[in-house]
C-alpha cells in the first residue's frame, strides 16, 4: 500500500494549493507549494512567485508538495532559496517537504536531500516533517526551537536514525520515524532505534512515533519494558504489522502509566487481544485490521 | 445492429428499444460475416459473406446502425485473430490458441477485425462509421488524431518496441513514470504504470499476470492489480506486451478522490452527438482505474463544482470534434487543476450500467436518437493503414 492522501489539515490549519501565477486563497491557512509533471518554473521561481504575494514576515508553515521530477530530482531549490531568504522569514517555524501521493511518486521514490544547511540556517524553526527517504542526507545535529521531527519515508537507514541519537534537541517533543521494509532501506533491527532512545532522553517526549515498521512486535515488547513509557501521551506504533506478541507486551505492561494513546492502526492483532487493549484505561487505536497473506505481514507504506 | 451473438451490449440496447414501445433492431452477427461461419479454417478472404452486410442495411435505408464491440466473445476473438494474421501475410507460425484470458497476439485481432470493418460499406446511418471504429481501436492512433486536432493528451513518448526502447525512450524524454499501453487492447488489458528512478529501479503496476511457461512469457488479464519490481520480470512482461502493438505515454497524476475514501480518480464521458452526457469518476487505489478492477464509482457530480463540470463538458465537445461522423463516444480523461487530458476515445464506451444520466441509460439515451442520413458530402477514401509498422 502507498500514500494516496495530501494532507487536508496541517498543523490545524486546513491546506490549500498554490501553484505558479496563482492567487493566494488568503485566510487562515497552509500554503501547499505544487508543480505538475511539467511545471517550467524552477523551485525557486514558484517560491518567489508565492512570497510576492503573501507576506513573508507573517508566514509560519509552508508545504512543499510534489515538485517537477521528484523521482530524480530533490527540493534543494526550495531549500537553497529558503536559506536564502531567512532573514525575511522570521516566523517561519515549520516545514514539510514531500506532501504528495503514489500518483505523484511513490514514496520510496522521492529524492531528498541533506537537511543540515536548512536546519543551521532556522534557529527558530519548531517543526521538521520530510517524507521519502532517498538521498536523504542528515548529521547529527544541535538545534534549540525543534520541537517536532518526523521523518516519513518506505525504509529508513539507520544511519539516519544515528543521526538523531547524536543530535543536541533540548526542545524535542514529537518524534515520528516510520521504520518502513527493508527492500527500501530499513536495516539494523531494533538496536539503532534502543540506542536513539537511550541518547535522546524520552521521558520529555509527548509523542513517540516507530510507524509502519516491520518488526512491531519487537519495538512494542522492548517499549513495554521501558519505565519511561508511561510518560508519554500518545504512542503511536501505527501502519506496522503488530501481532498478538506486541499487544500482550502492552495490555500487560506495568509501565503505562498516564499514557493517554496507543494507536496500532493497521495491525494483526487478533479479537482476543483486540479486547484486552480496548479494556485497557487509555485509548488504543485499533483501526485498519489486517490479514496474514500466507503467513507474511506487511507495512502499510513500503513503495 | 451489428455485434457478437448473444452479446449483453446487445440485448441492452434491444432492451431500450422495446421499453419505449419501439421494434426490435434487426441483428447481425459478426460470426456470420465471417466466411463459412467459424473455425472451418479456409480462408475465404473477405469477398463473399460481408456482402450480406452491404444488402441487410441497403435494404433498411434510413436506418440507424449500431457496429457494437466484438468483444466478450472468445470464439469469435480467435476468429479475428487468426483472419488478421492471413491478412498480414500469414507469416510465421500460425497464432496458438489462446488460453482463457490470455492477452496475445492484439495485432492480428486488430487487423482481422479491421478488415471485418473495411468490408462493411462505407456510409450508411452509422451510430459510429466503420473507419472511425476502425481509428479508435488502434489507440496510438487514435491519441495522434487528437493531438492533431488540438485536445490535450498525455505528452506521447510514441511506439514501443520492447523493453530496452522503452529505457531509451525515458532517458530520451527524461521521464520518470509512464504508462505502457497495449495499442490495440482495451479495458486496461495491457496496460502497465512504469517507474523508474535514476538509480535503476524499476517497478510496473497492472493488471497483466506474467506467466512463465517452458522459457515463453504470456500475459494474462487479470482481475487484481499487480505490482513487479524485478527488472528481468518487467523486461518480459514489457517485451510481450509490445510485441502485440504498444505505445507509451506519460503518467500524469489523476487528483484525488474527494470524498475521504481514498484514491484518485479518472472520468468517463460519453458524448452523444458531440454533447456530454453520461458521466463517471473512476476510483482506484492504484494507478488503473478501470472500474471493473475492482475500483469503485465516483459522485463525479458532488466532485466538480460548476466550472470544473463546464469544463469537463467542453472539453468532451472538443474532443468529440476529431470525430465529427461518430455520434457516440466514450472518452476517458483526467480533469485537474484547471486542465484536462484526454487519455482514450472509445467507440464502445457506452458499456455503463446503472449510470443514468436525467433518468437514462446509455442504451435508453440511444434509444431516443433519430437516424441521421447519411451526409452527402464527399468522403475521402477509406484507405486502410497497415496494422502495425
Amino acid at each position: 500500500m502507498t500514500i494516496g492522501e495530501y494532507s487536508q489539515i496541517y498543523r490545524g490549519k486546513r491546506v490549500v494549493e498554490f501553484r505558479m501565477g496563482a492567487t493566494p486563497a488568503g485566510g487562515d491557512v497552509v500554503y501547499r507549494l505544487t508543480q505538475d509533471y511539467d511545471s517550467e518554473e524552477s523551485q525557486r521561481a514558484l517560491l518567489d512567485d508565492f512570497l510576492s504575494k503573501v507576506d513573508p514576515a507573517e508566514l509560519e508553515t509552508l508545504i512543499v508538495g510534489a515538485w517537477s521530477e521528484a523521482h530524480d530530482e530533490g527540493p534543494q531549490g526550495y531549500i537553497d532559496a529558503l536559506i536564502e531568504y531567512r532573514a525575511k522569514l522570521p516566523k517561519l517555524t515549520a516545514l514539510f517537504f514531500g506532501d504528495m501521493t503514489y500518483e505523484d511518486c511513490e514514496i520510496s521514490w522521492i529524492t531528498q536531500t541533506s537537511y543540515n544547511p536548512l536546519l543551521a540556517a532556522f534557529p527558530q524553526l519548531q517543526s521538521l516533517r520530510v517524507r521519502g527517504s532517498t538521498s536523504l542526507e542528515l548529521q547529527a545535529f544541535s538545534h534549540d526551537a525543534l520541537e517536532e521531527l518526523a521523518i516519513e519515508c518506505g525504509g529508513l537507514p539507520s544511519q539516519i536514525v544515528d543521526a538523531v541519537a547524536g543530535s543536541t534537541l533540548p526542545a524535542l517533543k514529537h518524534l515520528e520515524l516510520w521504520l518502513g521494509s527493508d527492500n527500501y532501506g530499513f536495516d539494523g533491527g531494533l538496536a539503532p532505534y534502543q540506542n536513539l532512545l537511550a541518547k535522546i532522553g524520552p521521558e520529555r517526549l509527548r509523542y513517540l512515533g516507530l510507524r509502519d515498521s516491520e518488526i512491531s512486535d519487537e519495538v512494542a515488547v522492548w517499549l513495554a519494558q521501558q519505565p519511561w513509557l508511561g510518560s508519554l501521551q500518545t504512542l503511536d506504533l501505527s501502519l506496522g504489522t503488530i501481532g498478538d506478541v506486541g499487544a500482550q507486551a502492552l495490555a500487560e505492561s506495568p509501565n503505562l502509566g498516564a499514557l493517554e494513546r496507543i494507536d496500532l492502526s493497521h495491525h494483526y492483532i487478533s479479537e482476543e487481544w483486540q479486547a484486552k487493549l480496548r479494556a485497557l484505561p487509555c485509548q488504543v487505536v485499533l483501526d485498519d485490521p489486517e490479514e496474514e497473506d500466507d503467513g507474511d505481514r506487511y507495512v502499510a507504506v513500503s513503495e | 445492429m451489428i455485434g457478437p451473438r448473444d452479446s449483453r451490449r446487445l440485448r441492452g440496447l434491444q432492451q431500450a428499444l422495446r421499453e419505449r414501445g419501439l421494434a426490435a433492431a434487426e441483428e447481425l452477427h459478426y460470426e456470420d460475416l465471417l466466411d463459412g461461419g467459424l473455425g472451418d479454417g479456409l480462408d475465404g478472404g473477405a469477398l463473399a459473406t460481408p456482402q450480406r452486410a452491404a444488402e441487410r442495411i441497403a435494404a433498411r435505408p434510413g436506418a440507424l446502425v449500431k457496429i457494437e464491440s466484438p468483444g466478450e466473445a472468445p470464439a469469435l476473438h480467435a476468429a479475428l485473430i487468426e483472419r488478421g494474421w492471413r491478412a498480414l501475410g500469414a507469416s510465421g507460425a500460425p497464432p496458438r490458441p489462446l488460453q482463457h484470458g490470455e492477452l496475445a497476439y492484439q495485432h492480428y485481432w486488430y487487423a482481422g477485425f479491421r478488415e471485418l470493418l473495411d468490408a462493411l460499406p462505407a456510409r450508411a446511418g452509422y451510430l459510429n462509421p466503420p473507419d472511425d471504429i476502425a481509428g479508435m481501436s488502434d489507440k496510438l492512433a487514435c491519441q495522434l488524431r487528437l493531438r492533431a486536432q488540438g485536445i490535450a493528451i498525455p505528452p506521447l513518448l510514441g511506439e514501443l518496441h520492447g523493453y530496452e526502447h522503452l529505457r531509451a525512450l525515458l532517458r530520451e524524454h527524461g521521464a520518470g513514470q509512464v504508462f505502457v499501453k497495449a495499442r490495440y487492447g482495451s479495458s486496461g488489458a495491457g496496460v502497465l504504470a512504469y517507474r523508474a528512478d535514476r538509480s535503476g529501479r524499476e517497478a510496473a503496476y497492472g493488471s497483466a499476470e506474467l506467466v512463465e511457461d517452458g522459457g515463453v512469457a504470456r500475459v494474462f488479464n487479470s482481475l487484481r492489480p499487480r505490482r513487479y519490481d524485478d527488472g528481468a520480470q518487467i523486461a518480459r512482461l514489457v517485451d510481450a506486451i509490445a510485441a502485440q502493438g504498444a505505445y507509451v505515454e506519460r503518467w500524469i497524476p489523476k487528483p484525488r478522490a474527494p470524498d475521504g475514501e481514498g484514491g484518485h480518480y479518472d472520468i468517463r464521458a460519453v458524448a452523444l452527438d458531440g454533447f456530454l452526457r453520461h458521466r463517471v469518476a473512476r476510483v482506484g487505489r492504484g494507478p488503473l482505474t478501470n472500474l471493473h478492477l475492482g475500483n469503485r464509482r465516483g459522485a463525479l457530480a458532488q466532485w466538480l463544482d460548476d466550472s470544473a463540470m463546464h469544463a469537463l463538458e467542453i472539453a468532451t465537445q472538443q474532443a468529440a470534434m476529431a470525430f465529427p461522423r461518430s455520434r457516440m463516444i466514450g472518452f476517458d480523461l483526467i480533469l485537474r487543476d484547471g486542465r484536462s487530458w484526454v487519455l482514450e476515445a472509445n467507440a464502445f464506451g457506452d458499456l455503463l450500467l446503472d449510470l443514468p444520466w436525467r433518468g437514462l441509460s446509455t442504451y435508453q439515451d440511444q434509444a431516443l436518437l433519430r437516424p441521421v442520413p447519411a451526409p452527402n458530402a464527399p468522403q475521402a477514401p477509406h484507405a486502410p493503414e497497415p496494422a502495425h509498422a
